[in-house]
């Protein structure tokens, strides 16, 4: 069996630097097969996931999710190469509306989470998700609700980025990506978090 | 109807100030997670 890892540049290999997600596979003794893409956004992640386990229905033991920054609007092109526009980038100039651009973020996030978690859970396939980057909007929606129910979820309220920040924990003052001190914690703490959950 | 010429003559200004305030908005995002720009 194997691991599929699917997420951004957040469970990508950086130079020596190894994520989280292959430490974990490392752990549990099982291959990986990591389908993150850096700079990507959650509509990659939803795609990729699912095209990974429809192709191969029993391969995979364990899916590790980790949510990218919902401001990336993903697109190909061609059907393996993917992009993305950065919102933040250009929605100043996009619209003449009063946009809401935190709640909007919001709103196209947190459908992509509970709809991934029922599919993975309607083909009884284990995961687990974490925000890599900063996803969560505080809320009172039925959908907050929701989403803070998700037993697979580790705390839907931080993430990795704020996390890596708190403690400087990065690559170097040009570079906020996780260090392999970060990557190695966030491996432990989710494998807690896993082994907590489908003991 | 004086009012609604006033309103249509502001919209640029308002606009603007839409402009300015999302961005400013934007940017608050951005010193906590630097990636929505990357």
């Amino acid at each position: 069996m194997t691991i599929l890892a699917v997420g951004c540049s957040f469970l990508c290999d950086r130079s020596e630097v190894r994520p989280q997600c292959a430490v974990m596979a490392e752990r549990l003794d099982q291959p990986l097969d990591n389908r993150s893409i850096p700079g990507n956004g959650n509509t990659h992640i939803l795609y990729n996931t699912m095209t990974a386990i429809i192709e191969n229905p029993n391969k995979y033991s364990l899916v590790l999710i980790g949510w990218s920054n919902p401001g990336r609007w993903d697109f190909v092109t061609a059907p393996h190469k993917w992009f993305a526009l950065k919102m933040g980038n250009v929605i100043g100039t996009a619209t003449d509306k009063k946009i809401n651009f935190e709640l909007t973020l919001f709103k196209h996030w947190a459908p992509q989470v509970l709809l991934l978690s029922s599919w993975l859970r309607s083909r009884n396939i284990p995961f687990i998700m974490w925000n890599s980057l900063e996803c969560w909007l505080e809320g009172e929606s039925t959908l907050h609700k929701e989403i803070l129910s998700i037993p697979e979820f580790y705390k839907p309220k931080i993430n990795h980025i704020a996390d890596l920040r708190e403690r400087e924990q990065w690559i170097s003052n040009d570079d906020h990506h996780p260090n392999q001190q970060s990557h190695d914690l966030w491996a432990q703490e989710l494998l807690d978090f896993n082994r907590t959950l489908y003991k | 109807m004086v009012s609604k010429i006033i309103y249509w003559l502001s919209t640029p200004w308002r606009r603007y100030q839409q402009r300015r305030a999302l961005a400013r908005r934007i940017e608050e995002l951005r010193k906590r997670d630097p990636f929505i720009y990357k």
